[in-house]
């Protein structure tokens, strides 16, 4: 493939030098403790750093506001429901009926084509003990996969990127969108925000001569990689003491070693990001939405090769309160379609089988209506796994709608979330699952 | 909340009850039709209370998680019920048909309450001085006050009956305000970021539709935060793309050169976009001599080190410095131009993100 590429990693953008001078050059003291850990995690890690052209991808699709999951894969057949949704329920001959009991939403005819090819995958009754009806900390919950009463400071893809991901490239993440979500905080914060793709370089404002950087550039690209504290001098350091400095080695987390490091992954990737966004085309027509636009974006990135493990897009508005019926089937209708559009796009680059699409939202919402047509704050609700080689079909149990079941009257999960994010962790991404979630979860086979 | 006139309104109140009593900020935020709607307030009615608002209040702008319970909110909602939205005159409207004159337990107290007595619970709950006062510090000036700092803060809020003025005024005079470890302890915000940088280029604000632009760019959309919460703030502000933004809009800012990328897909987006480049093209370079003086503009030996007292009120990091002088070497004879370069050189560098 011509259009393939191979990304410097942080490591070799060190040792060759931003101006490719051989001279003894200086680096930040934080990427120097990094730089000195990468061997040290590199001799006793037994998971290959996969990048490039043949390892899985994981697009992390998040439905921010707490979606309906009752309106979404509706019980249509389930007395309860109708009893409980009055107004705003979906009946048998409304729904994209999957089997006898349960249905889609009319407008998500996007998921039923992947359902009915075998692409589709829902986990019914997916949640978390003691849940939390906070939109913000029920968000930080499933960001950094900790327990209902605990709080953790980094995310977790972060620590997805901390135990198996060292050493690799700066795109090895790949946010889309203006904030940065938690699941990517991390001890050693790895991957990109991008939402901008035309912003995304340095531009001088001056006209340099064909093939050459000019000045400015040059020096846009010293005053963000030095600060002369540390001098490394080529490659002889590179080993050091490796137990010594292992065990020191933490993010110091003042605001400007991380501005610096934010700089340094600015730099490594923006050449990249720009050629390939310029030269890969899109082969399918994606809804002019965010979500559209945000696929849109991953399916090139992935379509040119960037070594991304871990794309992250999300899709908000889900929090229904009022008048719950067309804004819910817009959005509803957006994700299907978007997804369906992403699914063509990687089929006609010959990369769907190396893609995984899994969706989520900080909670459900409640059995019963309220006044306003719309639904409050709940619990329990499915996720969406969407891909070539995943276990198609409904797992997991629906949860009772029977009014002595519910909780506070909410569903009861039946299928706790980090199940899900071990099975993808086990299976699609190939790692071990227990240090990245902290505990040991028996993963779903989801994958 | 999409309504531009109804942010607008709750930002004239922000404005208007900044420097003035807690109580009545509460009051008043829970009142403007901004809030009402994107809370759902307005609809919430007896029969079926809405908790949303009765949840965020708590949550968001007075105690915090973990200091009331699911009941607390609930019971909230109850009480709340009846202050609505008249939609014609655009304004609150208290309707006692829609109101839960019922018994209901918030925060401890037992009563048939009100609105207006969960506000007044809310703001006599030990929690919520120091919620407030935490964080307008964080705000202006660190992340990390000590327990002990944040205690104080709030029995001298207390003390003075919650009103900002009297806080505000104990904050910028303590000691700690000044401390080495709040100075450049921040990251600008894109407003700040905009700001600061016109006044210290002497120049004029670019036209509104640029700054919209510029800023939206920057990840702050005015009158549009992510969530009723408001922007995340401090290091959310930096992404690999926010800062490259920064980088490349400061050439804009000084150099009057470049244009605002715009990502939309849409034909009304794009039409803004293309306005507001329009407009861009009509903005001029800084104009160095309201920046230095007649020597340091012809001194290369004194450009800098003014440029640096300027715009990073510190040193510049030595081999920075070097580069920069490099920079100005590569040109010859020094000019305007070529100093214009340079400030955008160190408007371009992680320090200059810092407050």
């Amino acid at each position: 493939m011509k259009n393939e590429i191979t990304l410097t990693t942080r490591r070799e953008f060190l040792r060759n030098g931003m101006l490719g001078s051989a001279v003894a050059w200086t680096v930040p003291t934080f990427l120097a403790n990094t730089f000195s850990a990468l061997h040290a995690e590199a001799a006793d890690s037994a998971t290959q750093i996969a990048t490039g052209r043949d390892s899985t991808i994981l697009v992390v699709l998040q439905m921010a506001g707490g979606n309906d999951g009752l309106n979404t894969v509706v019980p249509y057949s389930n007395d309860h429901y109708q009893k409980a949704r009055r107004s705003i329920g979906l009946s048998a001959k409304d729904v994209l009926k999957l089997n006898d009991s349960v249905g889609l939403h009319p407008s998500l005819t996007g998921f039923k084509g992947l359902y009915d090819a075998g692409s589709l995958g829902v986990v019914q009754g997916i949640g978390y003990p003691n849940p939390n009806r906070s939109h913000f900390r029920s968000t930080e919950i499933w960001q950094t996969a900790s327990d209902s009463q605990k709080f953790e400071k980094y995310g977790w893809i972060g620590r997805y990127f901390d135990n198996a991901c060292a050493g690799a490239d700066p795109t090895v993440g790949v946010n889309v969108g203006r904030q940065m979500p938690q699941a990517f905080a991390a001890k050693k914060p790895m991957g990109i925000s991008l939402d901008n793709p035309q912003n995304y370089r340095f531009v001088s404002g001056e006209k340099a001569k064909r093939g050459e950087m000019d000045a400015s550039e040059k020096s846009y690209r010293e005053l963000n990689s030095t600060e002369g504290e540390m001098e490394l001098g080529g490659e002889s350091n590179s080993g050091g003491s490796i137990g010594a400095v292992a065990g020191t080695v933490t993010h110091n987390g003042s605001p400007l070693d991380f501005i610096e490091r934010t700089a340094m992954d600015a730099q490594i990737s923006s050449d990249k990001i720009l050629e390939i966004s310029k030269k890969v085309e899109n082969k399918a027509s994606y809804p002019a939405s965010q979500l559209g636009t945000s696929l849109k974006l991953v399916s090139r990135l992935i379509g040119g090769g960037l070594p991304t493990r871990i794309f992250y897009v999300s899709q908000g508005g889900y929090d229904t309160h009022t008048n719950q019926a067309n804004a819910h089937e817009r959005l509803l209708r957006d994700l299907g379609d978007s997804v369906k559009a992403f699914t063509d796009d990687l089929k006609a680059q010959g990369n769907f089988q190396r893609v995984v699409v899994m969706t989520f939202s900080e909670f459900g919402r409640r059995v019963n209506e309220n006044a306003n047509n719309g639904t409050d704050h709940g619990a329990a609700a499915p996720m969406f796994i969407i891909g070539d080689k995943i276990k198609a079909g409904l797992m997991g149990t629906y949860p009772s709608l029977a009014p002595e079941d519910l909780n506070n009257g909410d569903l009861k999960y039946t299928v706790d979330f980090r199940t899900v994010y071990a099975g993808i962790l086990e299976s699609w991404l190939k790692t071990k699952s227990e240090p990245v979630l902290g505990k040991k979860f028996t993963p779903l086979a989801v994958v | 909340m999409k309504d531009a006139y109804f942010m607008w309104l709750q930002n004239q109140t922000f404005r208007r009850l900044a420097s003035g009593n807690w109580l009545q900020m509460l009051d008043a935020v829970a009142k403007d039709p901004a809030m009402l709607l994107w809370l759902d307030q307005a609809q919430s009615r007896k029969q079926s209370p809405n908790e949303n608002f009765a949840r965020e209040v708590m949550e968001l702008f007075s105690l915090g998680e973990g200091h009331y319970t699911e009941k607390d909110v609930t019971e909230a909602a109850r009480a709340m019920t009846g202050w609505t939205l008249n939609r014609a005159a655009q304004r609150y409207e208290y309707r006692i048909q829609f109101h839960d004159d019922g018994v209901k337990t918030v925060l401890g107290k037992t009563g048939s309450l009100n609105g207006l007595d969960v506000l007044n619970l809310i703001v006599a709950h030990p929690q919520s001085s120091r919620f407030i006062t935490s964080k307008l510090w964080k705000f202006f000036a660190d992340d990390n006050p000590s327990t002990e700092l944040i205690e104080s803060l709030a029995t001298n809020f207390r003390s003075n009956g919650n009103n900002f003025k009297p806080l505000l005024r104990t904050m910028f005079r303590s000691e700690e305000f000044y401390a080495d470890s709040v100075i450049r302890s921040q990251v600008k915000s894109p407003v700040q970021w905009l700001v600061g940088s016109v006044r210290t280029l002497e120049r004029e604000l670019p036209a509104s539709i640029v700054c919209m632009q510029l800023l939206k760019n920057l990840g702050q959309e005015l009158l549009m935060p992510p969530n009723v919460k408001g922007w995340d703030g401090g290091l959310s502000w930096i992404t690999t793309n926010n800062l490259l933004s920064r980088y490349n809009q400061a050439a804009m800012l000084v150099l009057a050169e470049g244009t605002i990328p715009g990502d939309s897909d849409k034909k009304k987006g794009r039409k803004i976009e293309e306005i507001a480049n329009r407009m861009a093209k009509n903005m001029h370079a800084v104009d160095v001599s309201a920046i230095l003086n007649e020597q340091e503009r012809n001194t290369k030996e004194l450009v800098i080190p003014a440029l640096e007292k300027r715009f990073l009120q510190a040193k510049l990091k030595g081999n920075q410095a070097q580069t920069l002088r490099a920079f100005l070497d590569s040109r010859g004879e020094l000019d305007d131009q070529d100093i214009r370069h340079t400030i955008r050189l160190i408007m371009s560098t992680p320090e200059y993100q810092l407050t």
